[in-house]
């Protein structure tokens, strides 16, 4: 019913003709963007309503107290809906750390919650279906999981700021919300976050659809392809200091795949870009000293080109 | 007595968002308040706020993790004038 729509506003309306580059470019355009936009809006409403009953708060008491592994695995669960701007991960880290969450548990959270988000999730149900969602969800659950219990392991708690021990907590009490104020959280954040979003989707799909029409379809396959043993690392690391979110990089990636690229190059490249920016590492910084913030770098480093290769491998 | 209004957060778009809003609420409302931006980490963390933007009214944390629109803040400054 979409392809017709797109099909009727580009070749009856704007009357371009069938088969051009043009015309390619401007069907895909409105075809995705139609669809994009409405999953999103959608799926964001319903994680929105999860999202009333897992507050940090809670989040705090249930994972106080667990032991390694389980704690880590529900640490990485609760970080799914989890709303995550990188400015908060230092409140967040120290409330944690302060209430006496293990390290290696806060870092499951600290994790899982940027990398795993339900804009990206959405999008990629969207664009290339829901194995790669649930491919993209699975991975970065055990990601977040292995780093967790690998940075715990290595027991760095004097790589924290001292100050961080000694900050006394207030503990808030929150206030109760009924089906009514959930469902309006839910219609508001659905709206502002498919707004806020919208102009980097169509962005994104617009560069994308520029090189859908015309660049040749085994463009990056020499480049890019899962040939090139070192397309992946060099994805990653490319992408780990960028800052951007996922919305305008996944139209971007479905196109680099269709010309070439390796899903597994393109899903390490976009987890590296979601999972880690610069700002938060310099935000970071105040919490945690250099040595640790380089080790967790490096453990998401090897985490995401693993991931990278493996799924050049499964799903080449 | 004067009202105390602070916003928490690190500086990022949404902080700035939410502190645009409650000023605005404060304007439209005629009255007057001692409106903060807490940036300090360590302070928001003692607040016992985890997510933010946040904003509390006379120290009272009110809500948390979103940017409260301008008709909800004059809601809430309702509630408590």
């Amino acid at each position: 019913m979409l392809q017709e729509f797109a099909d009727w506003l580009t070749y009856l309306i704007l009357g371009l003709v069938q088969g051009t580059p043009l015309a390619s470019s401007v069907n895909f355009f409105i075809y995705d963007s139609v669809k994009v936009t409405v999953m999103l809006a959608v799926i964001v409403f319903l994680v929105a309503i999860v999202r009333t009953f897992i507050t940090p708060q809670k989040v705090k008491k249930w994972v106080a107290g667990r032991t390694e592994g389980v704690g880590n695995v529900v640490a990485a669960v609760l970080g799914i809906p989890t709303p995550f701007c990188s400015c908060s991960a230092v409140p967040l880290f120290i409330g944690f750390v302060e209430s006496g969450v293990p390290l290696g548990i806060t870092f499951s959270f600290l994790i899982a919650s940027p990398l795993i988000n339900e804009v990206a999730a959405a999008m990629l149900l969207a664009m290339f279906g829901w194995q790669i969602a649930a491919i993209y969800i699975i991975s970065g659950l055990v990601i977040a999981i292995i780093a967790g219990i690998i940075l715990g392991r290595l027991h760095l708690e004097n790589e924290v700021e001292d100050f961080v021990y000694k900050i006394k907590l207030h503990d808030l009490e929150e206030k109760a919300m009924t089906w009514k104020d959930r469902l309006n959280f839910a219609k508001n954040e659905s709206r502002d976050i498919t707004l806020k979003v919208l102009p980097y989707i169509l962005i994104g799909i617009g560069i994308g659809a520029v090189i859908h029409g015309y660049a040749p379809a085994d463009f990056l396959v020499n480049i890019a392809g899962k040939d090139n043993p070192l397309a992946v690392p060099i994805a990653v690391l490319i992408g780990i200091p960028l800052y951007s979110n996922a919305a305008g990089m996944i139209p971007i990636m479905e196109v680099l795949t269709s010309k070439g690229m390796a899903m597994g190059t393109a899903l390490a490249f976009m987890m590296a870009v979601i999972g880690l920016s610069l700002p938060e590492m310099i935000i970071l910084r105040k919490v945690i000293k250099i040595k640790l913030l380089a080790i967790f770098a490096a453990i998401l480093f090897v985490s995401f080109t693993l991931t990278g290769y493996l799924f050049n491998v499964v799903l080449g | 007595m004067m009202m105390k209004i602070e916003v928490f957060g690190m500086g990022c778009g949404n902080c700035h968002q939410l502190e645009a809003n409650v000023k605005q609420a404060v304007a439209k409302r005629g009255i007057s308040a001692d409106v903060e931006m807490v940036t300090d980490p360590v302070k928001i963390a003692a607040a016992g706020i985890m997510i933010t933007p946040a904003l509390a009214i006379n120290g009272d944390v009110v809500t948390m993790g979103r940017i409260t629109s301008v008709q909800e803040i004059l809601e809430l400054l309702a509630e408590v004038s």
